[in-house]
């Protein structure tokens, strides 16, 4: 008498429990993918030119020295530049647009933070702090590419390993969140 | 081998005396063990209309009591819920401790009954464990419910994050967590371990699926002297390291309340008053659920006999008595202690408003076991016992019902004081928990065999009858 | 950058001989926190988030009776109730302005620290509460605009104190007093609630905590609260 095969052993189920795992494990991942790629801009704007003609990064982000938000730049910061500049580039010809009709670029920001977190630029520019520390080389990119795991640890990492012995008070939960 | 001996009444004639004898004790009206194996079987395969129709109502009752309104309560937000400022915790919380104090006795009766010997417990541990465990598992959703962002609940779990943050291990809830879990476990372990040999003979019996899940289950129990050796050595480990569990259990649940600054909860008094309330319900929780057992299951009459009724109607009144006496006590500490805000607050149970609650809850828990429990005819009455002890865990319900809503509206500051009134949200989660309960144990009584016939079946063995001078005495061999 | 900067110790002073009820306190401190409007059935439920509550009472018997208003917001107690009970630390002490943090984004939402706080006035987010188009202007783009389910309470208007902190940081110098200032104490038509920091003893608001009218709320209890009461015996304009 042939034995029967257990309930587990059924290749249907197997197959079944593999599908589902796949989609499941599929799209986590393609979620994690997602948020950690660089999302579509107007513009692509070449990062690694600018940089590298020697722009400083605040004349384009200047609210890092003085306040919270570091900024994007506005139509007037490309626009004073550029209507002296070569014009030639598909890039340039749609900043042109913008430009001559004085429309605001949509930039779309990469670097956000939720809305509970209160991030200032300001005491950390003051510290001493290169932007690339944390925004990573833009040298090396044309659009900004967000850093992957930028969360409260990646935070509190740095604060311990620049300051410990302030680390009471960059770690003090008021000091991001209220 | 040493002996306890219990000597009984000599008046009756020696053949009148063994039939009573074995009219009133299961120990010594024994049957094959191939008999009872059958009867527990036929009891577990029996399901008449009335069972579905019971098992679909309750389990409809969880689908849309419990995790309809549930649901409706996460996407909507705590607010569908009565609760108000200053009463920010209320017929959750509750209901969590009276589950919690209902999944006590449970333990308390199997574990402390099995460490004293008391014979009595044979057939009905089973039942009173499985009353434990589906009472921790209705009881410990309402952390979870009351939960403002339930979707964080992982939080209170101690794991390594990319926060640096650990759950604050000062915190009581943080406590109750650990302990319900610890609890939760160690008590399904208690459950199974004497479950196994049952599940065995369960699985030699059946056919079709119900074989395959006992297969599984039964871990290949054979029987054999060696097996038989470690699950007692197992059984009489776990009956002895769950007592503290137990205890500890409710006395953490009661730091939830005691160690706040909390009017009426900063009491020194609460462990063991909760532990004793806990033990009070549970006990009439295994009265109501023996009750409907014996009358509804097919040879149920045999297994659970009056004695059992007589024995836990004793224990009942023995702990609302203790009850009693640590509720008075709490009225003598803070008389004696004499902060305004405590006085006016225990003044306002007796005679505010909802003054109704306070008086259900001593008539229920003290006046009517005292009244009736003392009768050994009542004791004897499965009917009045079901009634009584059901009025019991009313009054339970409205102790804790006190503590909690009734207290918390009336703090320090009178601009704060604030009336509390339960809404459909509220009243239906809660019915729904009862509902879970119940289903759950309906479904279970279907596939577990509720009697742990190898338990009963050796208590038999152990039991004999000799005569001793005038009269019959009864010896119980001790196993082992 | 490695010297320690003393710990500042925040506090407040309301003066109950000044305090006219008004509820002008209560409204700023709505405007300026993002407090969500909740309606009248529910406020008059109880259900009302007000970080601050006047608290009236009546003295004597009609009609010769006369009302005393207590302004009740978190007393930012040193020894505070709500810290030890919260399960994931939300509820907790600043060690560097000494004040409760109530962190929104980690309540999970137990309200335990509300049942424990002796002068009630934690609130919590019982709906998620909309900000219509013309209210949603008036949002303050410094605070978290809570969701459902969290707790929250008086923070001293925190993010002043990080703004006047952060820019006296980048201007090398010390905060001066008076230079935060609490929507509330803005708001008082009268003065009656002063705010600094009580470790400097020439600062206006630890002048004004060593009056002899001073007390503290259920001082007790031990919580040792930052929020100090003045109240003279008589019966100050009624």
């Amino acid at each position: 008498m042939q034995r029967k095969k257990p309930w587990w052993q059924n290749a249907g189920l197997r197959i079944g429990i593999a599908l589902v795992m796949l989609v499941l494990l599929g799209g986590a991942a393609t979620g994690v993918v997602i948020t950690q790629k660089a999302p579509q801009q107007p513009i692509e704007f070449p990062h690694n030119f600018h940089v590298g003609t020697g722009i400083p990064c605040a004349y384009c982000h200047s609210g890092a020295e003085t306040g919270p938000v570091a900024g994007l730049p506005s139509i007037e910061t490309c626009w004073g530049c550029h209507q002296q500049l070569r014009t030639n580039t598909p890039r340039l010809a749609k900043l042109a647009e913008y430009g001559s009709t004085n429309t605001p670029i949509p930039w779309v920001p990469v670097f956000i933070q939720p809305d509970f977190v209160h991030f200032n630029h300001r005491p950390h520019v003051a510290a001493g702090l290169e932007c690339k520390t944390c925004h990573g080389d833009t040298a090396g990119q044309t659009v900004a590419e967000p850093i992957p795991g930028q969360n409260m640890g990646w935070c509190l990492d740095c604060h311990y390993k620049m300051a410990p012995e302030n680390f009471t008070r960059l770690s003090d939960c008021a000091t991001c969140h209220y | 081998m040493a002996a306890e001996t219990k000597t009984l009444s000599a008046t009756h004639s020696a053949s009148q005396e063994g039939e009573d004898l074995r009219q009133e004790h299961l120990m010594h009206d024994p049957k094959p063990r191939e008999e009872m194996n059958g009867m527990v079987m036929e009891a577990m395969q029996t399901t008449s209309k009335k069972y579905w129709i019971a098992l679909a109502i309750f389990g409809l009752g969880v689908l849309i009591l419990l995790f309809g309104f549930w649901g409706n309560q996460i996407i909507t937000g705590m607010g569908v819920t009565g609760k108000r400022r200053p009463v920010f915790w209320a017929l959750y919380i509750t209901t969590f401790v009276f589950w919690i104090g209902i999944s006590h006795a449970g333990t308390f009766v199997s574990a402390i009954l099995r460490v004293f010997k008391a014979e009595f417990r044979r057939p009905f541990t089973r039942a009173a464990e499985l009353m434990t465990t589906f009472g921790l598992a209705a009881g410990a959703l309402f952390p979870l419910i009351h939960l403002g962002r339930v979707w964080t609940f992982y939080w209170m779990i101690p794991y390594p994050n990319a926060r640096w943050l650990w759950p604050n291990f000062r915190s009581p809830l943080v406590w109750d967590f650990l302990a319900i879990t610890t609890y939760l476990l160690s008590s399904t372990i208690y459950l199974y371990l004497p479950l196994i040999p049952d599940l065995a003979m369960a699985r030699d019996r059946s056919t079709g699926w119900r074989h395959s899940i006992y297969k599984l289950l039964a871990l290949n129990w054979r029987g054999t002297e060696a097996e038989w050796h470690r699950l007692r050595k197992a059984i009489n480990i776990f009956a002895f390291a769950i007592i503290p569990v137990m205890f500890s259990v409710h006395t953490i649940v009661s730091w939830d309340f005691a160690v706040s600054q909390t009017v009426g909860w900063h009491s020194t008094i609460f462990g063991p008053y909760f532990i004793i309330g806990a033990i009070l319900s549970g006990v009439s929780a295994v009265v109501m659920i023996l009750f409907i057992i014996q009358s509804t299951m097919k040879n149920m009459k045999y297994f659970i006999r009056l004695e059992v009724f007589d024995s836990l109607g004793k224990l009942v009144l023995i702990f609302s008595m203790a009850w009693a006496y640590f509720f008075f006590n709490e009225y003598l500490l803070h008389w004696y202690g004499g902060y305004q805000a405590v006085r006016d607050l225990l003044t306002f149970h007796a005679q505010g408003p909802t003054a109704w609650v306070w008086y259900t809850m001593l008539i229920c828990n003290v006046a009517i076991p005292w009244l009736t429990l003392w009768n050994r005819k009542i004791r004897r009455t499965p009917l009045a016992m079901f009634i009584i002890t059901t009025l019991v865990n009313v009054g339970m319900f409205a102790e804790r019902y006190t503590i909690i809503p009734l207290t918390l509206g009336e703090q320090r500051f009178p601009f704060d004081w604030g009336a509390y009134s339960p809404r459909l949200t509220d009243i239906s989660i809660v019915i729904g928990t009862f509902c879970l309960f119940i289903f759950l144990y309906l479904l279970a009584s279907r596939l577990i065999p509720l009697i742990p016939v190898w338990e009963v079946q050796e208590g038999q063995m152990a039991h004999s009858t000799r005569k001793l001078g005038k009269g019959k005495v009864t010896s119980v061999a001790e196993l082992e | 950058m490695s010297e320690k900067v003393e710990a500042k110790k925040w506090g407040m002073v309301v003066d109950l001989d000044l305090c006219t009820g008004c509820q002008a306190c209560v409204t700023a401190c709505a405007m300026e926190n993002n407090i969500p409007y909740t309606g009248e059935d529910e406020t008059a439920y109880g259900r009302g988030l007000h970080w601050i509550r006047i608290q009236r009472y009546w003295k004597g018997e009609y009609p010769e009776v006369s009302p005393t208003h207590q302004p009740v917001m978190c007393q930012q107690c040193g020894h505070a109730p709500c810290e030890p009970v919260c399960p994931v630390y939300a509820s907790v002490h600043s060690e560097e302005e000494q004040i409760n943090v109530q962190v929104y984004n980690r309540c999970v939402g137990t309200r335990y620290c509300a049942n424990n706080c002796p002068y009630i006035s934690r609130t919590f987010n019982w709906f998620d509460y909309p900000h219509p188009v013309p209210e949603s202007y008036s949002l303050n783009p410094d605070v978290t605009v809570r969701r459902r389910g969290v707790m929250e309470k008086c923070t001293f208007c925190v993010q002043r104190i990080r703004h006047a902190v952060d820019t006296a940081q980048a201007e090398g110098r010390e905060i001066e007093d008076g230079e935060v200032m609490t929507a509330c104490q803005q708001a008082c038509p009268t003065g009656a609630i002063i705010f600094g920091d009580l470790s400097k003893k020439e600062s206006a608001v630890s002048q004004a905590a060593r009056s002899q009218r001073s007390f503290r709320l259920l001082e007790e209890l031990g919580t040792e609260p930052k929020v100090v009461y003045l109240k003279g015996g008589g019966n100050y304009g009624g």
